[in-house]
């Protein structure tokens, strides 16, 4: 007998603690004990966008692991790894998030390289070769994969060319990145004023003080940070010919509203029933209906000025078409015919469950902190609004919401692969 | 220290379950593991595991839509398939893990097998193939490798399948027989990691103590003999750089040297701090990366060493300095330091793992399935107890050219 399913409740959205770090800056911490570990992370808004040749960006950040006036690269990786450290560094248009877990007993350690690294990196010239070679012998990598390639062109159809969001690296840009480059972005733009900063695990207060500590020692430039206008996109279509690949990678969308808009939530319940989550119409009609496909899924993509809503998936190479246009049968479908209760109250349930995710355990909880921050959004405002829009979004309002947000003629198609596609 | 405490226990049909109850969460993940995976399979119907597992979600008598249902719940649901085991789970919140349990225990029970739904995850798990093997740089490697490595023990094929045609032979009635053989309550482990109530043990009597089990069959797999001389294979491909593969053969997961294998594999290739990362990467500048590890498999398994080649330099020259730091990796003393710093980076990553409800429901039924779920945490202690002298010794006896598998990867 199925037993009775229980309505997910509305999250408690979780009491994150604040400090102080200077008049501007807050370190958010959210605490636990079930772990051994700690994690801090720390949102810069200072991204590649501000060098002329994104790379320059990508490596003045990505270095600081590369060496200092006091460690080569060997002992500084050497030192993360007996700390039982892992320190990512990834760096978008507009930010760069820094990460660092480690074990408790070496983390106040493992802070001191940190900062150690964040002011005084000095990108060696035989670590900047390796580097290139390293990031070209991905890039080539990556060319050969027809879902890389359709994704890249989508942004630079939809960007242009030149738009921060739309502009990837080329094999020039790598060639072309000096030392100096480096050394004068790192000097420019490594500014700490707007920057945001979590501290989630089982740390303790000299951890706390430690990272107050270090913080008044960083760079502060009091940069403004800014957005850049794009055009519409040249054209609609795009097809890149792949002869020998055995699939066709299809990328489809448009740039959307911010999810900061009071009826975004009513777009992301529309979004989710087409095609955000494995139960979505897509996934329904093109992987489990027709096999075409491994799998179909649309989702958003938030940068910090624009946002984008995308479908992507790689289907069999002589059913591009097709699936094209099944993907245009349902989107109609969705615009025009009424949701029945039970696909929106499981829906529903499902968004209300998930939102958990985003909430449980103390490293989820402080990342969706620093990303909602990043994104100009307060965690408490946006969780009320979008659990009140679940609860109480009527059908007719999500799908007269979802083609407001992405009316087709918006929309923008690049497939890469072996069949040219119109 | 990590919480080490969760409770076990059995049902009559065989089932044995695990309970590891979290505080700060309000979710709950239920984990069924199934000890069977592709080598299980017949050769000439390579991928099956696979395709079964993709099966699994076609419905059961009571439950027509899995996914619906679990969604209906607030919950998300996904499985993987290796070699050795296919893994199932359920997360979702924690009100809900009555019906996670009867989700799992109805399709353990009375599975929909129909030719629709086998015809269309035929389609899908041959799009995945494609996806994930066949239309990637490198995607065959492992087909090599396996094949490369062994020629008569069934992990000689990777999980995915020897080619889609295998896939696409697959009946119905094997569809039934795999299922009636494998999908048993006694060659299953139930693993609920998160918040749960006291009367959880009751609930999984209601749901699954009345489900009949079947003798699972005792496997028997050929084991490869060592080998005395080296195997060498290089191939050509569409891929932009050439790529170096050694591979050494080594003992099952329950083996009493499984850790040491483990722990020399980290000083060898672990992390940018790794002695082949340093030497051929950062000081030799022959490679752009390299990389150790084991394969983790539950019959003798690989420990495999992969460098890609910088463009400008001599495959053989690269592989020549490869061994150079191999057979000489005894002349350079393992110091006290280097030893603490892969112990500290086992800790980190197993301090990651157990912190995520889906892993550590995995990782404690895996161990039980292999041997006691105590063995997840017990383990460290192996890790902490290992001498630099039972690593130098280990060193000294297989990192031998003539024990090599070796495969050059080459660009066209």
């Amino acid at each position: 007998m199925r037993p009775n399913v229980i309505i997910p409740k509305e999250p408690e959205i979780p009491c994150v603690e604040e400090f102080s770090l200077n008049n501007k800056t807050k370190l958010y911490t959210y605490s636990t004990q079930r772990t051994d570990l700690v994690s801090l992370y720390i949102t810069v808004p200072c991204g590649y966008k501000y060098a002329t040749n994104p790379v320059v960006g990508k490596f003045a950040w990505e270095m600081i692991k590369a060496g200092t006036n006091k460690k080569s690269s060997i002992q500084i990786a050497e030192e993360l790894n007996y700390y039982g450290a892992s320190l990512d560094i990834s760096v978008n248009p507009d930010s760069v998030n820094i990460s660092l877990v480690a074990l408790k007993d070496f983390f106040l350690q493992a802070i001191d390289l940190l900062f150690e690294l964040l002011t005084d990196a000095i990108y060696p010239k035989k670590e900047l070769l390796l580097q290139k070679q390293e990031t070209l012998g991905i890039l080539k990598i990556e060319n050969k994969k027809v879902e890389s390639i359709a994704n890249k062109n989508f942004y630079k159809l939809l960007f242009g060319a030149n738009h921060p969001y739309g502009r990837y690296i080329k094999y020039s840009d790598i060639f072309l990145t000096q030392r100096k480059n480096l050394l004068n972005f790192a000097k420019k733009y490594f500014d700490f004023s707007q920057s945001l900063w979590g501290l989630a695990g089982n740390y303790d207060n000299e951890i706390i003080r430690s990272v107050t500590e270090h913080f008044n020692v960083l760079p502060v430039l009091n940069i403004e940070d800014y957005a850049i206008n794009s055009k519409e996109p040249a054209k609609k279509s795009l097809h890149i010919n792949k002869k020998s690949s055995l699939q066709t990678a299809i990328k489809m969308g448009c740039q959307i509203k911010s999810l900061r808009e009071k009826d975004y939530p009513y777009f992301l319940i529309g979004q989710t029933i087409f095609g955000g989550y494995f139960g979505s119409r897509l996934n329904k009609n093109i992987r489990e209906e027709k096999g075409l496909t491994y799998g179909i899924f649309s989702r958003t993509n938030h940068f910090k000025y624009q946002s984008v809503w995308s479908i992507a998936a790689e289907v069999k190479a002589d059913q591009t078409n097709f699936a094209i246009k099944e993907i245009r049968t349902e989107y109609e479908k969705f615009i025009n015919e009424p949701i029945n209760d039970e696909e929106l109250n499981r829906v529903r349930n499902y968004m209300m469950g998930t939102s958990l995710f985003a909430f449980d355990g103390a490293f989820n909880i402080i990342k969706n902190q620093l990303k909602m921050n990043d994104l100009g959004v307060s965690v408490d405002s946006y969780y009320k609004n979008l659990f009140y829009v679940i609860k109480n979004a009527n059908e007719k309002e999500i799908r007269e919401k979802f083609a407001e947000y992405v009316p087709w003629e918006k929309m923008i198609v690049v497939t890469a692969g072996k069949v040219e596609t119109r | 220290m990590l919480n080490q405490s969760f409770k076990k226990g059995s049902l009559s049909n065989g089932l044995r379950y695990i309970l590891y109850p979290v505080k700060d969460t309000s979710l709950v993940c239920v984990n069924m593991f199934y000890f069977v995976g592709s080598r299980d399979e017949e050769p000439d119907k390579t991928g099956f595991a696979h395709l079964f597992e993709h099966l699994m979600f076609a419905g059961s008598e009571q439950a027509p839509s899995f996914d619906n249902e679990v969604e209906s719940a607030g919950g998300v649901n996904n499985a993987f398939t290796t070699q050795d085991y296919t893994d199932y789970f359920i997360e979702l919140p924690a009100d809900n893990v009555e019906l996670a349990l009867w989700l799992e225990s109805d399709r353990m029970r009375h599975l929909n097998i129909n030719e629709k739904s086998l015809n269309i995850q035929k389609n899908v798990v041959i799009e995945e193939f494609k996806e994930t093997h066949l239309n990637q740089p490198y995607g065959d490697l492992f087909h090599i490798l396996s094949d490369l490595c062994y020629t008569k023990h069934p992990y000689r094929w990777p999980t995915i399948g020897l080619s889609p045609e295998h896939i696409e032979k697959a009946t119905i009635e094997d569809v039934q027989s795999f299922y009636d053989k494998w999908y048993q309550p006694n060659n299953a482990i139930l693993a609920i990691s998160g918040k749960f109530n006291e009367n959880i043990e009751d609930l999984i009597k209601k749901y699954f103590e009345n489900i009949p089990s079947n003798l699972i069959s005792e496997r028997n797999y050929p084991i490869d003999p060592p080998i005395e001389h080296q195997v060498k294979k290089i191939v050509k491909r569409d891929v932009p750089l050439n790529l170096i593969v050694i591979a050494f053969a080594m003992p099952g997961r329950l083996s009493p040297e499984y850790s040491t294998y483990d722990i020399l594999s980290d000083i060898l290739g672990n992390d940018n701090s790794s002695r082949l990362y340093a030497s051929l990467v950062k000081e030799k500048k022959l490679f752009i990366s390299v990389d150790a590890s084991i394969m983790g498999s539950v019959d003798p398994g690989l420990m495999i060493i992969s460098g890609i080649v910088k463009p400008s330099v001599d495959v053989s020259k690269a592989e020549a300095a490869l061994w150079d730091e191999l057979v000489n990796f005894n002349k350079k003393p393992i110091t006290d330091r280097e030893l603490e710093k892969v112990k500290n980076m086992y800790l980190s990553s197993l301090s990651m793992d157990i912190y995520d409800l889906q892993k550590l429901g995995f990782e404690l039924s895996f161990y039980e399935a292999l041997s006691k779920a105590e063995l997840l945490f017990e383990n460290y202690d192996v890790y902490r107890s290992i001498t630099k002298e039972d690593i130098m010794s280990l060193a000294d006896r297989i990192l031998n050219p003539d024990r090599a598998f070796v495969l050059n990867y080459l660009k066209k």
